[in-house]
C-alpha cells in the first residue's frame, strides 16, 4: 500500500474513532473537572429545528460529551501556557497558582452599593461594619514579570470606604494580607481564602467588632482534605499544579451545642455542625465551611452572651464565619445573590446587635445584588 | 454549518464522505445536493426554500438564454431575470437597511427599516450563480441541461457559504464527470487540515488579542498597543479567511473538484495592485470579468479607465458590507491603484523589494483599520491613537504585556503568512521529496488533534467572512 493511502486511512481513522467513541461511550451528567452539569440530548421538533435551537444544543451536547474532553482541554491549556499566555478563560496563571481576573470595576454598581449601605445604616441605626477583602489577583500582583493590567484593589477599596458614612466602621485588610503574601492565605486553585487567610481577617476584626480573638495556637487545627482542586482549576485545567490543602481551625464550642439552620424559599434544613464533612466526597471541598451557599444561614452557638451578628455576604464569609461564631450567641448570614425577597421576611432585624457587610473585592465591584437589601 | 466545529469535523464530514465514496457514480451528485442543503440548512433552516428557488430560476434562465440563441431580446430578458433576481436578493437582504437609513438621513424622512438577518453566504452564492448565466449569455460556456447537475454546482457545500467564488466554467466538466484519485484525496486532506489549523490555532488565537484591544478605551490607547491590535487583526483576517479557503479547496479536492486558488501570500505583495492579485483572488477575478471588462477596462482611454476602476473598487468595497466604511475601504484601494498605474508603480519598481513590501503592508494595515470600524468616529480615533495624536502616550505596561503574551503567536503568524520557510524546506529536501510527505502526515495528525482540543474548549470561534 502506498504512503498516500496510509495517510488517508489515518485521517479518517482518527475522525471515525473519536466520533464513534463519543457516541458509544457512557455519558456523564456532571463534569467533576469543570464543576458543571453537562448538557442533555436535545429534543427534536420542527420548531426546534426552525429556530436553530436543536442545532445549537446538539453541537453543545457533542462538545460536552466528546471523548476525552478533559484531556483535550488540558492539552489546549498547556499549549496556551507554552506559547507565553498568562491569562486564559479569565484565569491568570503564575508559576504555582491560579488567580481570578477582576475584569473591571463597575462604577455604577459600586456607587449603588455604597448608597444602599449608607441608607441601610440610616434607616435601621444598627451598629454597622463593612469589610471588603482583596482577592488573590491583587495580593500576588508582584509575582507577574510584567503587569497584565491588574486593578489596584487597595486604591479602589480606599475609594469605596471614603464613600461610606463615618458612623459605619471599616475593616481594612489589604495591607495586612499584603504583608502575609508569602504565607498560605489563598488557595492555589480556588478563588477563596484558606482558613489561615480567614484567620488574619478575623483577628483584624476583633477590635472593631469588640470580641477577644483566639490565638492561632489555641485553635485545634484539623486537616480536612489534601485533595482539593478548586473553582479556578475548573476553568483552567492544568494537572501540573499542586492540589490544595483544606484545613479547619476549631474553637472551644462543642459541635453538639451548635445548631445550623439553612433557609431557602421553599426549604428549611437543620444541621448540627458548621462543618459539612460530606463535602470531602465532592469536588468543591471549600464547601466544608457551611456547605453550599444558601440565601439564609442561621448559626446558633449555644453561647449566651447576647451578641448577635447579621452578615450580608458572599462565600468568602463562609470560612470566616467558622471563626467568628466562637464569640456570638447567633450569627445569621444572608446571601443577597440568592435571595429575591425582602430579607426581613426571614429574620427579625431588631434581634441583632451588629450588622456586617462582608464581601470580596471581585463581587463588590462586579455585582449589584446589595441593592436588593432595601427592596420591599 | 461551520467547518471548524466538532459537529462538522466528527459527524458531518465522515458520514458525507464515506457515503459519497461508497455510492455508485450516478448517485454522487445527489449525495452532494442533499449534504449541501443540510449543511446550509444547519445554519439557515428558514432560507433553504429561497436557496432552492434561486437555483431553479438561474437554471431556467440558463435554459432560456441557450434556447433563444438568435433572439437577442429574449436572451437579454432571461439574463435580466437571473441578474435582477440575484442582485435583488442581495439588495433586499444586505442593502435595503443601508439605503433606507441613508434616505432617511438625507431627506429627513423616517421610512421604517425592515431588518432581517442576512442569510449566510448570500454574497457568495448569488455571485457564483450569476457567473453561470452571464458566461452563458456571452457564449463562453455550454448550457447545463440537467437540473441536478446545476443544483450540484450551487449547493456544493465546500464553497457554498464563504467562497472561494468558484465560477461555473471553473468546474463545469467536473460537475458532470470526475475521477476521485488517491492523490487528490490525500492532498485535499492535507489542505483541509492546513486550513483548519490556520483558522483554529492561529486566527482565533491572535483574534482574541484584537478583541481585547478593540474593547479598550480607544482614545487612550498607547501607540504600540494600537499597532499591536491592528496587526493582530491583520493576521486574524488573513488566517481566518485563507484558512477557510484552504478548507474549502481541500474538501473540494477530496470530492474530486479543483477549485481556483483564493490567496497567494498577500502580505509579501510589492504593490497594492499586486496585493489584490494575491488577496481573495476569486472575488477580484469576478469583478474584473463581469464589471471591469464589460465597462471597457483600460481600452477606452485614461479618463474612462480611471472611472472604471473607481466603479469596480466602489462595488468591491460595498460587496463587503452595507456600511460607509466598506465603501471608503474599497475606494481607498481604488485610488491607490490608480496612483500606482499613473506613476507610483514605476517608482516602486526602482526601490529595494523590502521597501516595496513595507509600503504595501503599511497601506494594507491602514486599510484594515477602515475595514474594522463601522463607526467612522471610532475609525478616526483609532487612527489618531496609532500615530500618537491622542493622549495615550507611546507605550505602557499593558502594551508590553500584550506583546509578550502574544510574541510567540505573532512569530508563528509571520512565518506562516510568508513563503520563506516553505521554500527553505523545499530547498533542503529537493533530492528527497518523500520526506515532505512524511512531514505532511505528522502535520495532519497533529493539526487535527490540536484543532480538536481548541474547538472543544472554544469560547471564541467567529468566522469573519460569514458577515458578507
Amino acid at each position: 500500500m502506498n504512503f498516500q493511502k496510509i495517510a488517508i486511512i489515518i485521517f479518517f481513522g482518527i475522525i471515525l474513532s473519536f466520533s464513534s467513541l463519543t457516541v458509544l461511550w457512557k455519558k456523564k451528567d456532571y463534569s467533576e473537572a469543570e464543576n458543571k452539569y453537562l448538557s442533555k440530548v436535545p429534543s427534536i421538533s420542527t420548531e426546534n429545528i426552525l429556530n436553530k435551537k436543536f442545532m445549537i444544543d446538539i453541537e453543545k451536547y457533542f462538545s460536552d460529551h466528546f471523548i476525552m474532553r478533559d484531556d483535550f482541554i488540558e492539552l489546549k491549556n498547556n499549549l496556551e501556557i507554552f506559547t507565553g499566555k498568562t491569562t486564559i478563560n479569565d484565569v491568570r496563571y503564575i508559576k504555582d497558582r491560579l488567580l481570578q481576573v477582576v475584569p473591571s470595576v463597575n462604577e455604577k454598581f459600586v456607587k449603588n452599593s455604597i448608597d444602599i449601605i449608607n441608607e441601610f445604616k440610616e434607616k435601621y441605626g444598627k451598629k454597622t461594619y463593612i469589610s471588603i477583602i482583596p482577592t488573590s489577583e491583587y495580593i500576588y500582583r508582584k509575582k507577574f514579570p510584567i503587569d497584565p493590567g491588574i486593578i489596584d484593589q487597595k486604591q479602589n477599596i480606599d475609594k469605596i470606604y471614603s464613600g461610606i458614612d463615618n458612623d459605619i466602621d471599616k475593616i481594612n485588610t489589604v495591607d495586612l494580607l499584603d504583608s502575609k503574601n508569602e504565607e498560605y492565605i489563598y488557595y492555589k486553585t480556588d478563588h477563596h481564602m484558606t482558613i489561615l487567610g480567614s484567620y488574619y481577617v478575623y483577628r483584624e476584626m476583633e477590635k472593631l467588632l469588640e470580641f477577644e480573638g483566639i490565638d492561632f495556637e489555641d485553635f485545634k487545627k484539623e486537616n480536612f482534605s489534601d485533595n482539593f482542586y478548586g473553582s479556578l482549576h475548573s476553568k483552567l485545567n492544568i494537572s501540573s499544579l499542586d492540589k490544595d490543602l483544606v484545613e479547619l481551625l476549631k474553637g472551644s464550642i462543642p459541635d453538639e451545642n451548635v445548631h445550623v439552620r439553612k433557609i431557602s424559599a421553599d426549604l428549611v434544613q437543620n444541621f448540627n455542625s458548621i462543618y459539612f464533612k460530606d463535602m470531602v466526597k465532592k469536588k468543591d471541598k471549600y464547601g466544608v465551611f457551611l456547605g453550599l451557599n444558601e440565601p439564609i444561614v442561621d448559626i446558633n452557638t449555644g453561647v449566651s452572651n447576647g451578641k448577635k451578628l447579621l452578615i450580608f455576604k458572599d462565600s468568602y464569609a463562609n470560612s470566616i464565619a467558622t471563626l467568628l461564631y466562637n464569640h456570638y450567641e447567633k450569627i445569621t448570614l444572608v446571601d443577597m445573590r440568592l435571595l429575591n425577597e425582602p430579607f426581613e421576611k426571614y429574620l427579625n432585624l431588631d434581634e441583632y446587635t451588629q450588622v456586617l457587610f462582608l464581601y470580596n473585592f471581585y463581587n463588590f465591584v462586579t455585582q449589584n445584588d446589595i441593592q436588593k437589601i432595601l427592596i420591599k | 454549518m461551520v467547518f471548524s466545529s466538532i459537529i462538522f469535523l466528527y459527524f458531518f464530514l465522515p458520514i458525507v464522505f464515506l457515503t459519497y465514496y461508497l455510492v455508485p457514480k450516478n448517485y454522487k451528485n445527489i449525495i452532494l445536493i442533499v449534504s449541501g442543503i443540510i449543511f446550509y440548512g444547519w445554519g439557515e433552516p428558514i432560507y433553504i426554500g429561497m436557496l432552492i428557488i434561486s437555483i431553479l430560476i438561474d437554471y431556467l434562465s440558463g435554459l432560456g438564454i441557450s434556447k433563444f440563441k438568435d433572439q437577442k431580446y429574449l436572451r437579454v430578458l432571461f439574463l435580466m431575470i437571473s441578474v435582477v433576481m440575484n442582485i435583488g436578493l442581495l439588495g433586499f437582504f444586505k442593502y435595503s437597511g443601508f439605503f433606507i437609513d441613508n434616505i432617511n438621513n438625507i431627506f429627513g424622512v423616517s421610512i421604517e427599516s425592515v431588518s432581517h438577518p442576512l442569510p449566510i453566504g448570500i454574497s457568495f452564492y448569488t455571485f457564483q450563480s450569476m457567473s453561470y448565466t452571464i458566461d452563458l449569455f456571452m457564449k463562453k460556456i455550454k448550457v447545463q441541461k440537467s437540473f441536478l447537475n446545476f443544483a450540484t454546482y450551487v449547493t456544493l457545500f465546500p464553497q457554498l457559504v464563504a467562497g472561494p467564488i468558484v465560477r461555473y466554467k471553473d468546474i463545469s466538466d467536473e460537475i458532470v464527470e470526475r475521477d476521485i484519485k488517491t492523490n487528490d484525496v490525500y492532498y485535499g486532506i492535507y489542505q483541509f487540515v492546513k486550513g483548519l489549523s490556520k483558522k483554529v490555532l492561529i486566527a482565533n488565537n491572535i483574534g482574541y488579542l484584537w478583541t481585547t484591544v478593540k474593547g479598550m478605551d480607544l482614545e487612550s490607547l498607547p501607540v504600540i498597543t494600537a499597532w499591536v491590535g491592528i496587526l493582530a487583526f491583520t493576521f486574524q483576517i488573513y488566517f481566518d479567511f485563507s484558512g477557510y479557503s484552504d478548507m474549502a479547496c481541500g474538501l473540494g479536492r477530496m470530492l474530486g473538484f479543483k477549485f481556483p486558488k483564493n490567496f497567494n501570500y498577500p502580505y509579501i505583495a510589492k504593490s497594492i495592485s499586486d496585493f489584490w492579485r494575491r488577496w481573495h483572488i476569486t472575488l477580484g477575478d469576478w469583478f474584473k470579468s463581469y464589471v471591469y471588462f464589460p465597462l471597457g477596462g483600460n481600452r477606452r482611454g485614461l479618463a474612462r479607465t480611471i472611472l472604471n476602476l473607481i466603479i469596480v473598487w466602489f462595488l468591491t468595497g460595498f460587496w463587503h458590507g452595507a456600511n460607509w466604511n466598506f465603501i471608503i475601504w474599497g475606494v481607498y484601494f481604488g485610488i491607490i491603484i490608480i496612483i500606482e498605474k499613473l506613476f507610483l508603480g514605476k517608482v516602486l519598481e526602482k526601490i529595494p523589494s523590502f521597501f516595496q513590501i513595507l509600503y504595501t503592508f503599511f497601506l494594507v494595515v491602514i486599510g484594515w483599520v477602515i475595514f474594522e470600524f463601522i463607526d467612522l468616529n471610532n475609525l478616526f480615533i483609532y487612527i489618531k491613537s496609532m500615530f500618537g495624536l491622542n493622549n495615550g502616550g507611546f507605550i505602557d505596561s499593558g502594551s508590553v504585556y500584550l506583546l509578550v503574551s502574544y510574541l510567540f503567536v505573532f512569530i508563528v503568524c509571520i512565518i506562516f503568512s510568508t513563503p520563506y520557510l516553505k521554500n527553505y524546506i523545499y530547498k533542503l529536501c529537493k533530492t528527497e521529496l518523500e520526506i515532505i510527505d512524511h512531514f505532511r502526515v505528522i502535520f495532519i495528525v497533529l493539526g487535527l488533534i490540536l484543532s480538536t482540543a481548541y474547538l472543544i474548549d472554544a469560547s471564541y470561534n467567529p468566522f469573519l467572512y460569514f458577515r458578507f
